[in-house]
């Protein structure tokens, strides 16, 4: 990338002690790490080694039994989910989340659900405010449907497009509740190399965007160093290592891989 | 209005004579975030003005050529008809062109300001900038990625265009001058052939030559200011500036750019457009997918379907020509409109078509009919960049599928003894730029062109083109081999992209075909066959068996022929990778480069003359991203069974 030294901002979301077990399981152990505004931080492990179960506790699905949370300079013990969706993060899923029947415009539409502001009775009927509104989400929706270039499926459902696509739009989705803290959990997991390169592609115009900061959880190391401003690996709901992406040698790069 | 020329004679000067005259209606519209919006004849006379004027605030002078680079795209229309506001000369580029095949025609063209539509055409400017010195400024519409770009030679369009307006205010009629001083002798556009052989040559094209030409379209078809048309082509192909730029103008009609070239199928439904161009590939694509659409359809679906169109086959070309047609044929085809073929053109988006036109290449007679039985009125043209594509067009009521028609009003043709055609019309263009001999070698001292195609006149005074005249050779008997004619009849198999003719100064027939990945990948999937990818499914015994079915299926229609039947295939290969034009195996055009494939595929060549049952093949690519690398593969040889001629039966 030709950016110049990029300047982050103040940590948004930062993680601490956090432990989580479920009944005698130990899921995650002692975790501490942060994300700042408008960087992608890596979370980085094979399989079963938590990442996943982080994600749930930053958007407040899993409640840890220790740890704080500090989101936007509010320190918590847990984050509640719906606290977490309507306060700006927003998440992809690994298996997808999307509405297999609904056509891609209306998933993206349903992404911005919590933005809505004007009463269903006013949406009923379309009248004044809320056919303003409707207005506004259906530009703020087509924007991102030209940003990702899913216009030809615009109107197609969902479950009738092939994964790689499906991947695409639940990045739209997420992108659509204009978050400030966006989790895309391995979002290059099962598809092929052609589609990898869409979706980085993607990334990087989250990136330049600088709306938002990205919380990337992968396994493969090579996909995220090349995206991830900083990194955080973890095994067996431990983090093991940290630091930043720019740093990393490749020795170490071997060693994180055989985690 | 009183100060209007009595006939504009430019570009420009139809433009402002419609914002004029029109000044409120649509131009031209873009469907852009999901809706279409529109600019009129005024705001389209008031763009390009801004325009003008920034392109004159930045040292754009009469005579100076702007590179024109991206999809069909509004605001490249605007900077087509700046330059030539100025007196300057837009040369439009092919979108996917590489970056090195740029950089000739820019040394070539003396360009110095270039206008793009996004950031990867911006990339492959910098990536030439070294070797063209010349160019100082790149306007660029998308300024999608842009963002950590610091370059003194990019600027936004609305960033120049904010310009244009500073430069322009208090000088509210500066560009009249500009317009007034343009006449029609005076060079409207440069296109560069994409050159089959050696460098491409920029073709100059006057006013005259396309407005003349677009008239006399208009006037043959009665163009009215109310037709719709779908503007999808590349910008630099001839028949773009002539059906969607020159008849544009000409006519007023309105133009519709498309959402993006993968929206183009659902765009032209929502547009319906009544006046439609395209070239052979696209309708083949069209028909392809309506196949495989049908083919995963119900049982009953499937009956009416291959039903009707049996009778639309019979009856529809009939119809449309105003033959005589009986009443229970009439009664067929009418319960065929309600059921199949009125639905069928909805899908396709030509429900509003009163005339459509294919040229480019020479297009399958069955894919042809396949059209014209729909009840779309479909017809040949027959032209060269050259011409202006203007030379022969098919007669309503008078269309024949294996002929392009008789010669246009105003047009001279003769052939030559070797068969090639020669003409004279004012379309003919004015000269290839800085190549005084290459414009010698086909416009002779009378003003002959000489096309290199070879045709005759059939007994309706229509001409039929079988080949290029440099490629219609012969067989070692001395048997006319037109290789154009044979991969023509072989791509019209759904399951066929591409093929490719050997046979001149050889004992017979033989073939190198393409599979077409969609149509083929889901007949595999239908009965079970995995395969890993393109060059797995080439190679699979089914497709081989399939593709020779296809082949057999040709080897007989031309046993049909006394003239070509001794040209039947008898040995074909199926290719491991897609021809394609970033290997240098096509044109941009999508034609077949034929000296450099016989010269790449050497070996495979050897095998299918020596009877070997299979060979090896290496070939180097070129990936999407730019990346080289080479892929080899083991071809199997296969024989195919040939017939003996018809002739021969019936005297048997």
């Amino acid at each position: 990338m030709n950016s110049p030294a990029r300047q982050f901002g103040e940590v948004i979301l930062k993680l601490e002690n956090i432990s989580l077990a479920f009944g005698g399981v130990k899921a995650l152990t002692d975790i501490s790490f942060d994300v700042r505004e408008h960087e992608i931080r890596a979370i980085i492990g094979p399989n079963g080694a938590g990442k996943s179960s982080m994600l749930n506790v930053i958007n407040g699905v899993y409640q840890p039994q220790q740890g704080r949370i500090t989101y936007r300079g509010e320190t918590r013990h847990h984050m509640e989910p719906h606290f977490a969706a309507a306060n700006g993060i927003s998440r992809t899923f690994q298996s997808l989340a999307l509405f297999k029947g609904m056509s891609v415009l209306d998933n993206l539409l349903a992404g911005r659900n919590l933005m809505i502001r004007t009463n269903i009775l006013l949406q009923a009927l379309r009248v004044g405010p809320a056919l303003r509104e409707e207005v506004h989400h259906r530009r703020r929706v087509e924007e991102i449907i030209d940003f990702l270039e899913i216009q030809h499926v615009r109107k197609t459902p969902v479950g009738r497009l092939p994964y790689g696509l499906q991947k695409r739009v639940d990045l739209g989705r997420a992108l659509a509740a204009e978050p400030k803290v966006l989790l895309l959990d391995e979002p290059t997991e099962g598809i092929q190399p052609s589609i990898v390169d869409q979706i980085e592609d993607i990334i990087i115009g989250f990136k330049q965007s600088r709306r938002f900061a990205i919380v990337l959880v992968e396994q493969g190391l090579h996909f995220a160093a090349r995206l991830a401003d900083r990194y955080v690996v973890m095994a067996k709901g431990t983090v093991v290592a940290a630091g930043k992406t720019s740093e990393l040698s490749a020795e170490e790069v071997r060693q994180h891989l055989t985690v | 209005m009183a100060t209007a020329p009595a006939v504009a004679d430019t570009f420009p000067k139809l433009l402002l004579a419609h914002a004029r005259k029109r000044g409120g209606s649509p131009a031209l519209r873009e469907k852009d975030l999901g809706i279409w919006q529109s600019w009129s004849w005024a705001e389209v006379a008031e763009e390009v003005r801004l325009l003008a004027a920034a392109l004159v605030a930045r040292g754009f002078k009469r005579g100076m050529h702007l590179a024109v680079i991206g999809d069909n795209r509004p605001r490249l229309y605007f900077a087509q008809l700046a330059a030539q506001s100025l007196g300057g000369i837009p040369v439009p580029f092919y979108q996917d062109a590489p970056a090195p095949e740029m950089t000739y025609v820019f040394q070539n063209a003396g360009i110095e300001i270039a206008i793009v539509e996004d950031q990867e055409q911006a990339d492959k400017l910098f990536e030439i900038l070294p070797q063209c010195p010349k160019l100082r400024l790149i306007a660029y519409d998308d300024p999608r990625g842009f963002r950590h770009y610091h370059r003194d030679e990019l600027v936004s369009y609305e960033a120049l265009r904010a310009e244009g307006d500073g430069f322009a205010k208090g000088r509210a009629d500066f560009l009249d001058e500009h317009v007034e001083a343009g006449k029609g002798a005076d060079t409207a556009i440069m296109l560069y052939t994409s050159g089959t052989t050696g460098m491409p040559k920029g073709v100059v094209l006057s006013h005259d030559n396309l407005i003349l030409t677009g008239r006399a379209y208009a006037e043959l078809e009665g163009l009215r200011d109310d037709e719709e048309v779908l503007a999808y082509l590349p910008m630099a192909w001839i028949g773009q500036n002539l059906f969607s730029y020159a008849q544009w103008l000409v006519t007023g009609f309105r133009i519709n750019c498309p959402e993006s070239a993968d929206t183009v199928i659902t765009d032209m439904r929502e547009i319906g457009p009544t006046y439609y161009f395209a070239p052979p590939r696209v309708l083949e694509a069209l028909l392809t997918q309506v196949t495989i659409r049908m083919e995963d359809a119900g049982r009953v679906k499937r009956w009416l379907y291959r039903y009707f169109m049996g009778v639309a086959r019979t009856v529809g070309s009939r119809l449309l020509d105003g033959k005589p047609v009986s009443f229970p044929d009439r009664a067929r085809y009418a319960l065929g409109q309600a059921l199949i073929y009125g639905p069928l053109r909805n899908t396709l988006g030509m429900t509003r078509i009163r005339v459509a036109y294919t040229a480019g290449e020479a297009i399958g007679p069955d894919l042809f009919v396949f059209y014209r039985s729909l009840g779309i009125n479909l017809k040949q043209i027959y032209g060269q960049t050259e011409t202006c594509v203007m030379v022969c067009v098919q007669p309503n009521g008078q269309v024949k599928p294996d002929t392009v028609g008789p010669p246009m009003k105003g047009v001279e043709v003769k052939l030559l003894d070797n068969g090639e055609i020669v003409l004279r019309s004012p379309g003919l263009f004015v000269e290839y730029h800085q190549n005084p001999e290459a414009t010698r070698e086909v416009k002779d001292a009378d003003g002959w062109y000489h096309t290199g195609d070879a045709g005759y006149f059939d007994d309706d005074g229509h001409l039929k083109i079988i080949d290029r005249a440099k490629d219609v050779g012969k067989l070692q008997d001395g048997t006319l081999f037109a290789p154009k004619y044979l991969e023509n009849k072989l791509k019209f198999f759904t399951s066929i992209k591409e093929a490719v003719a050997f046979g001149d100064g050889r004992p017979e027939a033989t073939a190198m075909v393409n599979i077409d990945m969609q149509a083929v990948g889901d007949w595999a999937e239908r009965r079970g066959i995995a395969y890993a990818g393109y060059q797995d499914l080439a190679a699979k015994p089914q497709v081989c068996e399939l593709i020779r079915e296809c082949v057999e299926k040709v080897n007989a229609d031309l046993a049909a022929d006394p003239k070509l039947a001794g040209s039947q295939i008898h040995r074909f290969v199926v290719l491991h990778k897609e021809l394609d034009a970033d290997d240098g195996e096509l044109t941009r055009t999508r034609k077949v480069r034929r000296r450099f494939i016989a010269e790449k595929y050497e070996s495979v060549i050897h095998a299918l003359y020596t009877g070997a049952d299979h060979c090896w093949v290496e070939a180097a690519m070129r990936f999407e991203d730019g990346r080289t690398g080479t892929v080899r593969a083991q071809l199997g040889v296969h024989a195919a069974k040939t017939f003996p001629p018809a002739a021969a039966v019936r005297a048997a």
